[in-house]
């Protein structure tokens, strides 16, 4: 787009709120009034694509048009921020592989599933940083591991599968675990298979509770930097979810911004050395 | 009245020949802040009434109830000019906290007496009612405040509370002061926040290292403050290349200013973008886009960037990949507005994905300026298997043909005759419209991909009736339900009965979508039949149906239109509703309010909305008491906004 020059379509308040209500309604994500610039920014985009002129029309493919979840999830890759990158929040990465997981197959016996599912895992760098971390864990050498990673978005899971990364998701990455799991092919840096076929992928939405069924019995959950997105009510559904999918006594890890005040009691808190983390109780 | 409904019922009916004042006052004292609103407008009605205002005056003084208090300041201050000798009276009795009140009052009145009144106690016994002096005489300005101002900040030099109230006033109300006169408080370091937005209005370039060295030295609060405070003096002063050098030169001041691009705050991050941008350094232009990528200030940064011009292409470049999404994207739209040739290269290669943002972004940018020479790279990222990069490259392609079309026709026309009969070239050649290309698009609807013959019947509605109709009415009964959408939305261009028909007997297709694009088509074709088919399809059940043919009908405008919206503002679905509400625009006013008024008291908050909005568009009277009641009733924000426009633009009969 040209500045100046015939920038494209204003959302006006309505509209806002009718595609705010409607986002809400599909995935539970909520954009308080603040967020309309950036909502507008995002989805100004997209009606081009669709011949449209406004996006009261484009509210209306969204509500009666036959192809809306696909559209539905190209408006989730672009109004979530899918920020992420390799080894983020590292303090919350160390208590995992030295104090969490430890407490986890210390309940375990020899042949027991270690399970972990990084919900809303956007372009896969958490996964493969849980993927990479627990590679060189000795401890965990014969112990059969899952790790799956799971977004409403097909975009960001075709990055995921794909592996291939630009320099933005290492800015705080130690640069050995890049020379030890990484290829470098021209701008991009390619993750290597013995890592990459460690970790599952999967188009879930976290709203939707039938497809949630493949989902049971999970150690370690990572929801981080997601349920910032929720409206209330569907954050409470969320949470009640991950205590369901959770073993007694699996672990909730949540963005460091976030927390579960006002919004579950079934959780306990657990003090780490560096980190405080939420538990299904045992 | 213990209910609230009452309650306010009762505020809504306050009349002189029922009520006293005493009544008036109890209703302005509510526990509800509706029966409160509802009694500020009822207490105007006893302006004539001697003991109004004496009542008001002392319901500021009531501690207790807070509600009370700023109901009869809303009611003073909406009476004005009247209530302002006894305000003044009271001036000079009273306890603080009240005549606090009444300084607020006589602030928010801001007439000539109230100003004077405001001058004769602004060396009240009390600090506080000192300070809301200043504030008040802050907030109405004009030269003759702003003199007194002046005149009482020289005698707060040992009131530091009066000073910096007084300072800020000064910067509230705009005033240019005299450097000499603030001179002596900038010696004084707990009045800097309030000083450097005065000095920031100065507009003496004097001004500007006092600044400066502020932002180098000062804490984080007052360094905003005068990051602020100096991007106004620079502009009022227009004094940026004096700035650019001596930030050259301070180093610490343009560390600082780097770090204040992490603020919290949207307007500190753009006043220090525009005032780093005075140096012209290149190198920051990735900083200014990455700070703003995910604010409101996209476009301050953007200008900043723009005006230093190509020389920032290679930094941006060099950052492109070290940068998260937002910033990568905003980076390929400044780029865009750039067109820098030197571009070209990095564009394409991200073009190529696998980011689809980036590569849409960077595909926009090719299709903007990018020459003749990227049309085969492009065609390239056309060829991908991915379907959105596919569309993206063919939006590109489409954007560089109106610079070089037949260069782009030419590349793409040869794809197709070998056999490449991918559906977005089909969409390029239409958008290019050459004649010569006709042949290609009625071998394309004669594909055995649907796909394809979707594009090439969409891409014949460009050619405006010089495509082969009969191809289109075929193409009417084709298996394929969007192919038919194609057919009829190509249809519109056309005229004569034979059309009409076709278009009429595609309304009773199964498929929704060929209904509704044939609707919409009939819209733009008109005549009898059109208008008799749209009137039926308005109370069709589905929702988009309807609303196919209420846009339609909008546009024909025939005898028929109340018709229309009658059913279809009947309809189950609100968005219908909404619609219709639209469509009574081309409704006489007397025709259209009894439909309007109707919908204010609808389910849907969206419904009302946009009959409050209408009534306020056509300025149309509304009878007796239906604008209290909405008031009254309505929770929704945006409902509620439409509806005190109503009764500022006098919508009340």
């Amino acid at each position: 787009m040209t500045w100046g020059t015939g920038r494209a379509v204003t959302m006006t308040d309505e509209e806002f709120r009718l595609l705010r209500d409607l986002i809400t309604e599909y995935c539970g994500i909520y954009f308080a009034e603040s967020f309309k610039y950036l909502v507008e920014r995002r989805l100004q985009p997209r009606l081009p694509v669709f011949n449209l002129t406004n996006f009261r029309d484009y509210y209306r493919l969204l509500k009666y048009g036959n192809d809306r979840a696909k559209e539905f999830d190209e408006i989730v890759e672009r109004v979530t921020t899918n920020e992420t990158y390799f080894f983020r929040e590292a303090y919350q990465l160390k208590a995992f592989t030295d104090e969490i997981l430890p407490m986890v197959m210390k309940k375990k016996n020899p042949g027991d599933r270690l399970r972990i599912w990084s919900a809303g895992c956007s372009t896969g760098e958490e996964p493969y940083s849980l993927a990479m971390l627990t590679h060189d864990m000795p401890s965990l050498r014969h112990v059969p591991m899952e790790i799956f990673g799971n977004d409403i978005s097909r975009k960001v899971l075709k990055t995921a599968r794909s592996g291939s990364y630009r320099e933005s998701s290492f800015r705080q990455t130690e640069p050995h675990w890049i020379d030890k799991h990484f290829t470098r092919d021209g701008r991009m840096f390619k993750l290597n298979d013995d890592i990459r076929n460690r970790v599952n992928f999967g188009h879930l939405n976290l709203m939707d509770e039938a497809a949630m069924a493949i989902m049971n019995n999970v150690d370690v959950i990572f929801c981080r930097n997601v349920i910032i997105y929720f409206a209330n009510d569907a954050r409470a559904a969320l949470l009640d979810m991950f205590h369901k999918k959770l073993r007694p006594g699996g672990f909730l890890l949540l963005g460091h911004s976030e927390s579960l005040i006002n919004a579950s009691t079934k959780f306990e808190l657990v003090p780490l050395t560096h980190d405080i983390v939420y538990r299904r109780p045992p | 009245m213990t209910d609230e409904a009452q309650r306010y019922d009762a505020a809504v009916a306050l009349a002189p020949s029922e009520n006293d004042v005493a009544t008036v006052v109890a209703c302005l004292g509510d526990a509800s802040w509706r029966v409160r609103k509802a009694a500020v407008q009822g207490a105007l009605r006893f302006a004539k009434d001697a003991a109004l205002v004496p009542a008001l005056i002392a319901a500021l003084a009531d501690g207790e109830n807070a509600g009370l208090r700023n109901a009869a300041s809303e009611t003073l201050i909406l009476l004005g000019e009247p209530a302002v000798p006894l305000l003044a009276r009271h001036l000079t009795r009273g306890d603080a906290d009240q005549r606090k009140f009444i300084v607020e009052v006589l602030g928010a009145i801001g007439t000539p007496d109230a100003q004077t009144a405001l001058f004769a106690v602004q060396d009240d016994a009390d600090v506080n009612v000192r300070a809301a002096v200043a504030e008040s005489l802050g907030r109405i300005g004009g030269e003759q405040v702003i003199n007194r101002l002046r005149g009482r900040l020289q005698g707060t030099q040992n009131d530091l509370q009066a000073a910096v109230y007084v300072l800020d006033a000064l910067a509230r109300s705009g005033a240019r002061v005299p450097l000499a006169e603030l001179q002596w408080f900038a010696t004084n370091p707990s009045l800097a926040r309030s000083l450097y937005p005065v000095l920031g209005n100065t507009a003496d370039p004097r001004v500007l290292p006092l600044l400066l060295e502020a932002i180098a030295s000062a804490p984080e609060g007052n360094r905003f403050a005068a990051i602020l405070a100096l991007d106004i003096l620079v502009h009022d002063t227009g004094s940026q290349a004096e700035l650019g050098a001596m930030l050259a030169k301070h180093q610490r001041a343009h560390e600082r200013l780097l770090r204040s691009l992490d603020a919290e705050s949207d307007a500190v991050v753009a006043s220090a973008i525009v005032l780093l941008a005075t140096t012209r350094d290149p190198q920051l232009a990735p900083r200014f886009l990455t700070a703003a990528a995910c604010r409101t200030i996209v476009e301050t940064a953007v200008m900043a960037v723009l005006e230093m011009g190509r020389s920032v292409t290679r930094y941006l470049l060099a950052e492109i990949d070290r940068v998260g999404v937002e910033a990568r994207v905003l980076i390929l739209e400044t780029l865009e507005s750039l067109a820098d040739p030197a571009a070209v290269k990095d564009l394409l290669e991200l073009a190529h994905g696998p980011e689809t943002r980036s590569a849409e972004a960077a595909m926009r940018a090719l299709g903007a300026f990018g020459d003749a020479s990227v049309i085969e790279p492009l065609v390239e990222v056309g060829l991908s298997d991915d379907p959105e990069l596919s569309r993206q490259a063919a939006f590109a392609l489409v954007s560089v043909a109106l610079r070089f079309p037949e260069e782009v026709a030419h590349a793409v026309r040869a794809l197709v005759d070998q056999g490449d009969w991918r559906p977005e070239w089909l969409t390029v050649l239409g958008a290019i419209g050459r004649e010569s290309d006709i042949d290609v698009l009625v071998s394309g609807a004669r594909h055995t991909e649907a796909e394809v013959r979707c594009a090439a019947i969409d891409a014949a509605a460009t050619f405006a009736g010089r495509f082969p109709r009969q191809t289109l009415v075929f193409a009417l009964a084709d298996e394929n339900e969007d192919v038919r959408a194609a057919a009829t939305r190509a249809l519109a261009s056309y005229k004569g009965e034979e059309v009409v028909s076709a278009l009429v007997a595609a309304c009773t297709d199964p498929s929704p979508q060929v209904v509704i694009c044939a609707l919409r088509s009939l819209g733009a074709v008109g005549g009898p039949r059109a208008v008799k088919t749209l009137l039926t399809a308005v109370a069709a059940t589905s929702s988009p149906v309807a609303i196919a043919a209420l846009q339609s009908l909008f546009v024909v405008a025939p005898a028929e239109l109340e018709d229309a919206v009658r059913v279809g503002v009947r309809h189950v679905d609100p968005e219908v509703v909404r619609e219709a509400i639209d469509v009574t625009l081309r409704l006489p006013a007397a025709v259209a309010a009894p439909h309007l008024i109707a919908a204010l008291s609808h389910h849907s908050w969206n419904v009302r909305r946009a009959a409050a909005e209408s009534l306020v568009n056509r300025a149309m009277a509304l009878p007796g008491d239906v604008l209290s009641e909405c008031l009254r009733s309505e929770t929704e924000p945006l409902v509620r906004d439409e509806l005190e426009r109503l009764s500022r633009v006098g919508g009340r009969a």
